[in-house]
Order: structure tokens, then C-alpha cells, then sequence
């Protein structure tokens, strides 16, 4: 039986190489040209061209979103721009525009995957774009987990499922609101977030809403307890989103799904509760599962809150270990001193909880403080680490 | 062009079937549309159907909700029962649709309409080899867009170019959800066509509305293309009126204001009764206004 995929966001080439060395099987990123997420750091393509090279390296897979739905302005350079993506030889694109689909099935020999811009719930429009050619279709996030098993049992396409992160609160692809109030076009890469911003509820003329605004913003999705029946369901594809988070959440995020995926297949006890406690280090904004269990309720809901809280837990990552001197060179990302607490986190092996003597600087200063961000410190550690683990404050 | 109204509801039904503006009745059920005011059930579309018939004017049936996979099976039974009626059209926003005439052999019945994914002149050709009716244009692009799609000819194009237009649509119970949690819930509230959202920078009141397919958001002013409607006249084949809201009266309301126009009579008078009857302001949606969404254009609220 084909082992299930875990894909991860990638936003930027360093991002892509922790996602693979932190599991993921697969990684997506954005091409300039035609990508959403306008704000994220979509690739240039020859850094599309590095970011293959990088997944060659680690044996994994590269996907490229061509996902905007294009006004005329836009499509001038499509054909070209999906001819270079497949002399790259990246394993998909994943698209959601008629024009984007059919060049490349037309034109090229590129696996399409129809995006969930296309909010696609049924099997029914799964196969509609199977007959065409696409390989793979990743399913709107409306559905509870017995309409994804029972979509997947007549699909004649892969089936990809979201299993963590941000999520639309509408309908995805059919979503005008920012376009509307700030003229940003959510279905080219602009979208303002309009749904998170705060309003007033009015019936005719009373306010209904007096103690607190009215809020639509959803809390992100994280469903780790519903893997196993993902897995069971034989969907092929488990996707995070978030291209545009940072590399502790993405290293965090797929690492986690990783060791729950593998555990899974090896019949091992899955500690639910160890799963959920580890992800919850790098969220930024609360969770819930989402569709699911079925219809949301307040419990998905995000009311009366600043819905990101940043993250400063995330202090460094492991540049060089020395085994004999039992040195570590790190790359500061956060502020950390000798007080605190701290855990190493890495792919394939549990973490593992140290304080600090002392941090120096690379010419040997004692620092009372690693205050500087990306300046490199070092401290001694018996533990051995190794290169892109992360450094993390516990306490 | 034709003229099409999204119907109110089943009643004063008269004056519609006898304007000489009005050349296609839009209907459904909210078994299978998510913002339908009023149910046409079997029975109901049968008795249009005949009517509209005998008044020399079409009918297009609403089927444009998106589907999830246990649906499947009333959606074709439905497909199945309503083309053995006298229609004209169906629109559609799922693909299952799709899927569904072309195993029926009337594919050729389906207006494709999922609001805000027919963008460009591609979307044309490409609905044209699937061997549908039309293609709802998207109101988020400008009117130089919307001439240069319909310069293909392969398929019918349609435009909402009257009427509340629809921003947002969520499976998402909103306001009902937010009330609970409030402990604020009141049944009246809900498939309730006064109920409103203001933004806190912005002052405008949009209407939102929550029924069995979630919850709906619209843009505050309606869009209208009084000004715009010789151009449409010249390029659209299909202009349609939504009469969210409002009434049928409404509609004939506008309707006059667009035969006048046809007829190059001066509607401003018109239109300002308009306004002042209903209490409606009107503006032109993106037809001037390109949308932005390039890192580099400033990010303000």
C-alpha cells in the first residue's frame, strides 16, 4: 500500500530544505508569475531551479502553485512561464484556472493538481477533472471527515486533504470581500483578511452586538487526532498550509505529523495529547479541527481576541556541532540568556531538555545575552546535536 | 441582448409575464441554490414553465450551490426530474452538474456561474469545447474585460448586471454561532433580510444573511449599469437582474428603467424614484476600478 504524503509550505529556499529535513514528503512554494499569497516570497524561477535541486537532494517532491484565477493583464506569458516549470522538471503544478489547467495538459507534460480554489467537495467534480488529465485534486476544507472518506472511495484522482493551518472562512476561490472593501484581489495573491477584521452586527437600525464586536475569524485548523482515519480513508495527500510562516512553525508542524504518520504505519501507541502539546510550541493563533467532526460551532470560532500571537520561544538553529569539544555553534533567531530553559528539537529523535553555562560569542566573549538577530553564539552542550536542529526557551 | 430576472418569489407574477423587457425568469430551490428568496418547487417550475412559454419567454432553472458527495444522488435525481420540463437553462457553479448532463446528454443546457472564476478571454474557449450554453462573467473585473471576453463567440455570456451582488459566502453558521456565544440568539434573526455588518473604519452597511447553505454577505450599494447598458447591449447576451431584497415590483420597476434606456429615452427621473421608493443607492462595481494585488502596491486597511 502507497505510504500517505505529508506536504509542507515552503516560502522561502531555506524554509524548503527544513520542511523536507523535518519529514515532509513533498513541499509546495509559489512561482512569482501566477502564485497566490502575492505577499509571501514566491520564487523567481531560478530559484525555482534551486529549490528542485534541493528537493533532488533530499529524494522528495516539488509542487508549484500557479493558483491565481488570472484577469486578461495576466495571461500573456502563462504558456511560456508552464513550459520553463516543466523544463525544471518540478513534479506538479497546482492550479485552479481553465486557462492555466488546459495550457499545461495541453502543452506540457505536467501532473496537474486542481487547487482548493476551486473548492471542490464532491466526487462527482473530483472525476470532471480526472477525464481531463489531472492527476491529483486537493479538496475544499468544508467537508467532515465521513464526506472526505466517502469522496475518496469513488474518486478517480489522488485526493489531497488540508490538515493544518489557516483557513478561509468562506468558501475558497468564491471569496470577494477583500476585493470589495480594500480593491485587493483575494484571487490573485492580494486578499486583505477581510473576514478576521472586527464588525457590527446591525438588525434595521439596532446594534445587536454591545459587549463585543462581531467576529468571523476562524481559528486554524490542526487535526491530528483525525490522521489515522485520514490514512485509513486511503486519501494520498495530508497538506499544511502556510507559506507564509516561519521556519520553527513549519520545522514543528511537519515533524509532528511526521512522527504521528510513521507511528502510525509502524502499529505503534499514538500519544495523542505528546502530538497536540508539540505543535501547540509553534502556533500563533488557536486551533480547532475545523469541518471535521461536521458543522463548525463557536468552538472553531476565534471572538474577542488579537487572533496571532507571535511566537519568541524559537531562540536558534544548530549551525555545527564539535563532538570532540562538545561545542555548539548556533544562529540566533530570538533573545535568549543563561537563565532560561531550553529543548532541542530535531527530525527523527525526541527532544531533549538543557540549560546553558555560559554563551559566547565566535571569538570566544562571554555574552550575557545572545541579543543580535542571526549572530552566532556558543555554548557546550553533551548532548549530540546536529545541523538545522532548532534550539527552543521552555521555560 | 435578453433580459433576465432572478424572481422574487411566486406571487404578482403577472406584470413580469407581460413585459415586453423581460425575456427569461431565473428560479429554483434552496435544496440546490444558496440564495434563492422564495422555493419554486416541481409543480411550481412546471406551471412557470407553461406560462412563460405561452408569453414567448425562457426559463432557467438555479442549480448553482457547490455539492458535497453524499448530494450526488438527490442532485441527480433532481437533474434527471427537472429537464424532463419545458426549461431553457440551467446554472451551475459544481462540476458534478456538469458531470451529470453530459451523462444525460444536455450539457448543452448549462450556464456555467461560479460567481468570481470567469476572469478571462480563455474561460470563453474553454467552456466553449465543453459544449456548454454560456458563461457567467465575474463582476470583479472591468468593462474593457468583460467587452474583450464576449468578442469570443463559442458561448452565450451572461453578467449579474443589476442587484445586490454577492461578496462572501460561507458553509459557516455566523451569526448564529456568534450569538450563542453571546448568548444573544433570537430565531428571528436568521433567514432574515435586515440584518447588517459595518466595519469599523469603513461606513458601510452590508447585508448579511444566514440560511440552511450558511452565511451570505453582499455589497452595501447595489450595481446597477445604467450607463454602461449600450455597451452591454452591444457585447452581453444574457443581462441579469437579481431582485434580492426586493420584490417583483422592483423588478418591473427596473425593468422600465432599462427598456427606457434601450429606447434612448432619459431615465433619470427614473432612477431617482427609484432610489427614493426603495431606498437604494447604486454604483459600478469594478466595471473603472482594476483590483490590486502586487507586493509592492502599499498595504493599507
Amino acid at each position: 500500500m502507497k505510504k500517505i504524503e505529508l506536504l509542507a509550505p515552503a516560502g522561502d529556499l531555506e524554509k524548503l530544505r527544513f520542511a523536507y529535513i523535518y519529514g515532509a514528503d513533498a513541499c509546495f512554494i509559489g512561482g512569482k508569475e501566477v502564485s497566490l499569497r502575492a505577499r509571501a516570497s514566491n520564487f523567481e524561477l531560478e530559484d525555482i531551479v534551486k529549490a528542485k535541486h534541493i528537493a533532488d537532494e533530499y529524494g522528495k517532491k516539488l509542487y508549484i502553485t500557479t493558483n491565481i484565477i488570472p484577469h486578461n493583464d495576466d495571461i500573456e506569458n502563462i504558456l511560456v512561464y508552464l513550459k520553463e516549470l516543466n523544463k525544471i522538471g518540478v513534479d506538479a503544478i497546482i492550479a485552479a484556472s481553465p486557462i492555466i489547467i488546459d495550457l499545461a495538459l495541453k502543452n506540457t507534460s505536467l501532473n496537474v493538481h486542481i487547487s482548493t480554489q476551486q473548492s471542490i467537495l464532491n466526487y462527482e467534480a473530483v472525476n470532471y477533472w480526472a477525464k481531463k488529465g489531472c492527476k491529483r485534486v486537493v479538496l475544499g476544507r468544508e467537508l467532515s471527515l465521513t464526506e472526505i472518506e466517502l469522496c475518496k472511495k469513488y474518486s478517480k484522482a489522488e485526493i489531497e486533504v488540508f490538515i493544518h493551518g489557516g483557513m478561509c472562512v468562506s468558501y475558497s476561490g468564491r471569496c470577494v470581500l477583500s476585493n470589495n472593501l480594500t480593491d485587493r484581489d483575494a484571487n490573485r495573491g492580494g486578499c486583505a483578511h477581510s473576514c478576521r477584521w472586527n464588525y457590527d452586527l446591525f438588525h434595521n437600525e439596532e446594534l445587536i452586538n454591545k459587549d463585543m464586536p462581531f467576529s468571523m475569524s476562524s481559528k486554524d485548523l490542526q487535526t491530528v487526532k483525525y490522521i489515522p482515519s485520514l490514512i485509513k480513508a486511503n486519501v494520498d495527500s495530508l497538506k499544511i498550509e502556510g507559506r507564509m510562516k516561519s521556519i520553527h512553525y513549519i520545522a514543528t508542524v511537519v515533524s509532528t505529523y511526521r512522527k504521528l504518520i510513521d507511528a502510525y504505519y509502524k502499529n505503534k501507541d499514538l500519544d495523542m495529547i505528546k502530538y497536540e502539546s508539540e505543535i501547540k510550541k509553534a502556533e500563533n493563533r488557536l486551533t480547532s479541527f475545523g469541518f471535521m467532526d461536521g458543522d463548525t460551532t463557536t468552538q472553531q470560532q476565534l471572538y474577542n481576541m488579537r487572533s496571532e500571537k507571535p511566537t519568541k520561544e524559537f531562540v536558534g538553529i544548530v549551525v555545527e556541532y564539535d563532538i570532540e569539544s562538545k561545542i555548539v555553534l548556533v544562529e540566533q533567531r530570538n533573545y535568549f540568556t543563561t537563565l532560561n530553559i531550553f529543548e532541542v528539537f530535531r527530525p527523527n529523535k525526541e527532544n531533549y531538555t538543557f540549560s546553558i553555562d555560559s554563551i559566547y560569542d565566535v571569538d570566544g566573549n562571554l555574552l550575557d545575552a545572545a541579543r543580535h538577530p542571526k549572530q552566532l553564539i556558543k555554548f557546550k552542550i553533551d548532548e549530540q546535536l546536529n545541523k538545522y536542529d532548532i534550539i527552543r526557551i521552555v521555560k | 441582448m435578453e433580459i433576465a430576472a432572478i424572481v422574487f418569489n411566486n406571487s404578482s407574477l403577472d406584470s413580469l409575464l407581460f413585459s415586453e423587457t423581460l425575456s427569461t425568469f431565473i428560479v429554483g430551490h434552496s435544496m440546490f441554490s444558496p440564495r434563492i428568496t422564495s422555493n419554486f418547487e416541481y409543480n411550481d417550475i412546471v406551471n412557470l414553465s407553461k406560462k412563460t412559454k405561452k408569453h414567448n419567454k425562457k426559463i432557467y432553472i438555479l442549480i448553482d450551490s457547490l455539492f458535497e458527495s453524499s448530494q450526488i444522488t438527490s442532485l441527480k435525481s433532481y437533474i434527471s426530474e427537472i429537464i424532463k420540463i419545458d426549461i431553457d437553462a440551467i446554472l451551475f457553479s459544481d462540476f458534478a452538474v456538469y458531470s451529470i448532463a453530459l451523462s444525460l446528454g444536455v450539457e448543452s443546457l448549462l450556464i456555467y456561474s461560479p460567481n468570481t472564476l470567469v476572469t478571462n478571454n480563455y474561460d470563453s474557449l474553454y467552456f466553449g469545447e465543453e459544449n456548454i450554453n454560456g458563461i457567467v462573467i465575474s463582476n470583479t473585473i472591468t468593462l474593457d474585460d468583460i467587452v474583450s471576453i464576449c468578442n469570443d463567440k463559442s458561448v452565450k455570456h451572461l453578467i449579474y448586471g443589476h442587484g445586490h451582488l454577492i461578496m462572501f459566502h460561507s458553509k459557516r453558521k455566523l451569526l448564529s454561532n456568534f450569538l450563542k456565544y453571546n448568548k444573544a440568539f433570537k430565531k428571528e434573526f436568521i433567514c432574515n433580510n435586515n440584518m447588517y455588518l459595518k466595519e469599523h473604519i469603513r461606513d458601510e452597511y452590508y447585508p448579511v444573511i444566514e440560511n440552511t447553505s450558511g452565511t451570505h454577505i453582499y455589497r452595501e450599494k447595489l450595481i446597477s449599469s445604467f450607463d454602461e447598458f449600450r455597451i452591454l447591449n452591444n457585447c452581453i447576451d444574457v443581462f441579469i437582474i437579481d431582485g434580492f431584497k426586493f420584490s417583483n415590483e422592483y423588478i418591473s420597476d427596473v425593468l422600465s428603467i432599462y427598456n427606457d434606456l434601450n429606447s434612448l429615452i432619459d431615465v433619470s427621473d427614473k432612477i431617482i424614484r427609484l432610489k427614493h421608493n426603495y431606498g437604494v443607492s447604486f454604483d459600478s462595481g469594478f466595471y473603472y476600478k482594476k483590483t490590486v494585488y502586487r507586493k509592492e502596491v502599499g498595504e493599507s486597511k
